[in-house]
């Protein structure tokens, strides 16, 4: 009996002691923290006026290129996202005395002090010259904390390349920093209106500058879009089939390099909404001779066509676009009911249904980086563009604008920029579908063309070099 | 079992004995009994055990489009009013001094023969002063402005702003206290949130793959005694940006009685690492 006691009790004992982990957070030195996302801040930038380093009599000229020079380099600053233009004003040292380098380098140079007061964090110094038609720019620029060179280059070119010089070294400068290339010489086609009933589609430069009409269709010409290595487009125009004596929407590809034109794909219907895959080899696109529109893959010589989606009952599968890693296909259907987002594997198995919201979900676009997809999304009575990630989590709007009249505008068509931080898109807020790019966390938003024309599905090229 | 049995003796269920024996067990019972939930409370007084994760009740509506963030700018500080009295008083407020001292000999020269103070006074320009009196205020204006547009810049690139959105709300839930190790997480918590709103990083340092560590001791107010870079990521840069944040959030949260002398003795490791964003 006793023996029986004692036993419970040392059991009861041993019971209550032992799941016991009494882990020490502490660790061998105190405690431990990680710190992983800081508040990122903009950097002062002072770009003071070009100087032309040029002979007098080529003044003239002269003056005008500096100004473009001038404008296209501050304008890419301003939209990397890193710097804060500072206010010329707020310029203590008038730029015209002094020389393009430190005073501690060469006589009569600039003063740090004068640009360490005003708290400028990096300077840029240029001097131009033009000699004829030849252009040369040297550049020096500076961190003021540390009073050091960070990268100091002389471009030539022609003076018709003005601008190309310009984007070339903000491109420069931001590899030089970042360690990132830049996006300063990437391009956007897009399809613009020209005659009355008329749409050919137009290259430009990321900034609106430069325009340069691809087709000449003399009917519509619409949604173009990139190959992955950014030397081929593909775009779909109203053509003439002599035989049936009707026109139908075809398949083109145009080359940039060579400029040979390629009919790709000219079944009854649709053959439209296109976008290459990753591996350059082949185009996705609506097709719709089968009765409804459908998503296919189609080799670039237009043999080997698969079919992807297999829609009954009226369903429409269109817009495709294959994600920058290769593994998925985002497109838009209406095999719920209304337009909704989806994706899908390569080989078109797996579907999954991305959006619940809304009522007209369309054009999906994703990020370089295959995380997030763009779309617009019908909100009542206009549409706006949305931002969510892969699986569909966390979406936001980017969007938001008033026309003139007070209602609500129309922002379509998103594609983003080859580092993923921008957003292009098209808005009737002045009246006219405009194009404009807003920070794909919808902070920013930046007016890109200022005409009387209407864009149309406008896509942003890859990184060029 | 109740066979009358004339023999107490033989009937163990009713003898005095049985009786004795079965009160002292019921004694015993209740004394183990009270004795176990004795030990346990003292166990779970002395010894904490692992507490179970709580998490707050998350609550989505998935029906309706989120707005659009719009980030708030501050209203327009009244600096302007005090840059046009500083303007009219004091003609040459962004005057270099200290520069001046570091320079050799000649260069004072130099400096001193800046336009608006010309010592000289039977030329004294009025309409060149004015003029350097305006320019001087242009660029008071232009560094206001241009701290407005940085203080407002602030909020705009938190990785991880509360965004209330259209239709999703976070729901507080209920969390415990009392729990040592959950306090002690609140504690460590509240201090990386402190030291994470303070640290400024240039956005072109964005990507740069690089990590600072540094130890810090703090007093039982939360107030700074010492900090030492353990590890740092060669960068100037970047080293003079962490110190700078743990320098703004001090005085930290003060450390719950049973770490104080932890953190004194040992202090506070704090990893800097910008993850990719």
């Amino acid at each position: 009996m006793r023996l029986h006691s004692i036993l419970t009790v040392i059991v009861l004992t041993l019971l209550s002691l032992s799941p016991l982990t009494a882990r020490a957070q502490e660790g061998s030195g105190g405690l431990y923290i990680k710190v992983d996302s800081p508040n990122f801040k903009k950097s002062v930038m002072a770009i003071p006026p070009f100087q032309f380093t040029g002979s007098p009599n080529s003044a003239k000229n002269g003056i005008e290129i500096g100004k473009e020079l001038y404008d296209v380099f501050k304008n890419d600053m301003e939209v990397s996202g890193f710097f804060t233009l500072m206010n010329p004003s707020a310029f203590i040292e008038d730029v015209r005395n002094v020389g393009l380098r430190p005073a501690t380098i060469e006589s009569g140079g600039f003063k740090f002090e004068s640009w360490q007061q005003i708290g400028a964090e990096f300077l840029v110094r240029v001097g131009y010259r033009v000699l004829g038609d030849s252009l040369t720019v040297d550049t020096y620029t500076y961190y003021v904390p540390q009073q050091k060179l960070i990268l100091g280059k002389t471009y030539k070119s022609t003076v018709n390349s003005v601008r190309t010089v310009a984007h070339t070294f903000a491109n420069d400068l931001v590899k030089e920093l970042t360690g990132q290339r830049g996006i300063f010489l990437s391009k956007i086609v897009v399809s613009r209106s020209t005659r009355p009933h008329e749409k050919e589609i137009f290259i430009m430069d990321w900034d609106g500058g430069n325009p340069r009409q691809v087709t000449n269709h003399r009917s519509i010409a619409q949604s173009p879009t990139w190959s992955f290595d950014g030397k081929m487009i593909a775009y779909s125009a109203f053509a003439y089939h002599v035989k049936e004596k009707t026109r139908n929407m075809d398949l083109f590809t145009y080359s940039l390099e060579t400029g040979k034109r390629l009919l790709v794909s000219y079944r009854r219907g649709i053959n439209s909404g296109a976008s290459f895959t990753p591996d350059g080899r082949s185009i996705l696109l609506t097709i719709s001779n089968e009765g409804t529109p459908d998503i296919y893959r189609i080799n670039l010589d237009g043999k080997g066509l698969v079919r992807l989606t297999h829609s009954t009952g009226g369903v429409m599968n269109v817009e495709p676009v294959m994600s920058p890693d290769g593994k998925k296909i985002a497109f838009s259907s209406t095999r719920a009911g209304r337009p909704m987002i989806y994706v899908m594997d390569a080989d078109g198995s797996n579907v999954k249904r991305l959006t619940f919201a809304g009522e007209y979900n369309s054009t999906p676009a994703w990020s370089p980086d295959s995380k997030r997809i763009a779309f617009a999304g019908l909100d009542k009575t206009h549409y706006d563009i949305f931002v969510m990630n892969a699986d569909g989590t966390n979406m936001i709007r980017i969007t938001s604008a008033k026309k003139p009249n007070g209602k609500m505008a129309n922002n379509e068509d998103p594609s983003f920029s080859p580092d993923g931080r921008y957003i292009l898109f098209r808005s009737d807020r002045t009246g006219k579908y405009q194009l404009y790019i807003a920070s794909a966390d919808g902070e920013f938003e930046r007016r890109i063309t200022f005409d009387q024309h209407e864009y149309f599905k406008p896509r942003w090229s890859p990184a060029f070099e | 079992m109740t066979s009358a049995n004339l023999n107490p003796q033989a009937n163990p269920s009713h003898s005095p004995q049985t009786d004795e024996r079965l009160s002292r067990y019921i004694g015993v019972s209740l004394a183990l009994h009270f004795a176990f939930f004795v030990l346990l409370a003292v166990r779970a007084y002395v010894m904490p055990s692992e507490p179970r994760p709580l998490e707050r009740a998350i609550r989505v509506d998935i029906v309706a489009l989120p707005d659009k963030q719009v980030a708030q700018l501050p209203a327009p500080r009244p600096a302007e009013e005090s840059v046009k009295a500083e303007g009219k008083t004091s003609p040459e407020p962004l005057k270099p001094t200290q520069p001046v001292a570091a320079a050799p000999p000649k260069l004072p020269q130099k400096t001193a023969a800046r336009p608006a103070a010309k010592q000289d006074p039977t030329k004294i320009n009025l309409n060149k002063t004015k003029k350097n009196q305006e320019a001087a205020l242009k660029r008071l204006q232009a560094i206001e402005k241009l701290r407005n547009m940085q203080a407002s810049d602030k909020p705009a690139r938190q990785q991880t702003a509360s965004t209330v959105v259209k239709g999703n709300e976070i729901s507080q839930g209920n969390s415990l206290t009392g729990l040592t190790k959950i306090e002690h997480e609140n504690y460590t918590e509240s201090v990386h949130d402190e030291i994470k709103r303070h640290w400024n990083l240039p956005q072109w340092m964005a990507n740069a793959n690089m990590s600072a560590t540094v130890r810090i001791f703090i007093d039982a107010n939360g107030g700074l005694i010492k900090k030492e870079m353990i590890r740092s990521s060669k960068n100037p840069v970047f080293d003079q940006s962490v110190m700078a944040a743990i320098d703004a959030s001090v005085p930290l949260p003060r450390p719950p009685s049973h770490l104080e002398n932890l953190i004194a003795v040992r202090g506070i490791e704090i990893e800097f690492t910008p993850s990719g964003n």
